[in-house]
């Protein structure tokens, strides 16, 4: 009887796997000539939408060199004048924020064709990175492992005492 | 719930940070061998439930589980929120890790609240879990609101307000749910820890 409650209560939870994902902002950038478009988003289906838009230029990080809003799909661009590193700032008001820094390399100040290059996203681009799964079992992983070690440690303890 | 960096000032999140970890030595030191496995099955739970949210009014919410903590786990409940925190922060990137004391105190606060509401007696257990439930989220959320007025951030305290009574109702009916499952599995888990 119980181990069919744990069964029906594991199957349960496995049945949200489908809707598992992380809860931070996602930031995908890419190049469209001369225009770096960002995508922001809570997850893959809800884009961040509204969201107030900060740019600094590397050129001045004091001042900022343009605010806006993301649109409905969660999108915003903006045309950099110069080469170096572009730090973005996006905040839904409501708790959840994100900065990031975007390199923006020489040539892309020349080029002319608006072709969609992707610059990855706001991970790592080229370095395999892991999908949100895998992070969950990381982090339960090493939850447990910490349990394990205090476990021990607290057992070792009781039989030094008796 | 999980405030971001760069909302709250540094000064005052180095404060909540060493306060943070003053509280964990407190609330977690001698912890015997039979909560310590109880305390990491908890905070493994907390951690996953990160991972499930839903849309509402524009932004995204998750569950805390918070309230069914506090209930399992009593005092111990604070250094595991803080874990499940730091965990959720450096491998998620879901709140800052400067803010991290301020996100624990938020929430913990709300798991004590949740140990304070089930160990009131003569109320029946139904009433109790749903409103330790209830508590475990809108503490933080209230704690949070308050955080955000104070620092000037943010637009619409109502419609916040609105969006986590939402989810601190549908945390009430879990945290109820849950407390029907372990008094037929195990009651002692239940009916044990205190402050």
């Amino acid at each position: 009887m119980i181990k069919m409650k744990v069964l029906s209560t594991v199957l349960f939870f496995m049945a949200f796997s489908g809707i598992l994902s992380a809860h931070g902002v996602n930031v995908e950038t890419s190049f469209q000539g001369k225009t770096v478009v960002l995508m922001s988003s809570y997850s893959p289906s809800q884009p961040l939408a509204d969201a107030v838009v900060t740019v600094y230029s590397p050129a001045d990080a004091d001042n900022i060199w343009q605010r806006g809003r993301t649109d409905k799909t969660g999108h915003f661009a903006f045309m950099p004048d110069s080469a170096g590193d572009w730090v973005f700032i996006v905040d839904d008001e409501k708790g959840h924020m994100k900065r990031i820094l975007i390199e923006v390399p020489a040539d892309l100040l020349s080029a002319e064709q608006p072709e969609e290059e992707s610059a990855g996203t706001d991970e790592i681009a080229g370095v395999t990175v892991m999908n949100k799964m895998q992070k969950a079992l990381i982090g339960l992983s090493l939850i447990f492992g910490l349990t394990g070690i205090f476990y021990g440690l607290r057992a070792r303890k009781n039989q030094k005492q008796s | 719930m999980h405030i971001s960096d760069g909302i709250i000032s540094t000064p005052v999140c180095i404060a909540a940070n060493v306060v943070s970890l003053g509280l964990v030595w407190i609330a977690g030191r001698k912890a015997s061998s039979e909560e310590i496995p109880r305390m990491g099955m908890t905070g493994a739970a907390l951690f996953v439930t990160s991972l499930i949210h839903f849309p509402i009014a524009g932004t995204s919410v998750h569950l805390g589980l918070f309230g069914i903590a506090g209930i399992i786990l009593g005092k111990r409940a604070f250094p595991v929120v803080f874990t499940a925190l730091l965990f959720q922060s450096l491998i998620f990137q879901h709140g800052g890790l400067l803010t991290l004391g301020v996100n624990a105190i938020n929430m913990g606060a709300g798991a004590y609240a949740a140990v304070l509401i089930w160990n009131t007696g003569r109320v029946p257990w139904t009433v109790r879990a749903a409103v330790a439930g209830f508590a475990g989220i809108i503490i933080p959320a209230l704690m949070m609101i308050a955080e955000f007025r104070i620092t000037g951030y943010g637009s619409s305290v109502t419609l916040l307000l609105l969006i986590y009574i939402v989810t601190a109702l549908v945390e009430g009916g879990i945290t109820m749910s849950a407390v029907m499952f372990f008094r037929k599995v195990k009651p002692e888990i239940i009916n044990g820890p205190k402050f």
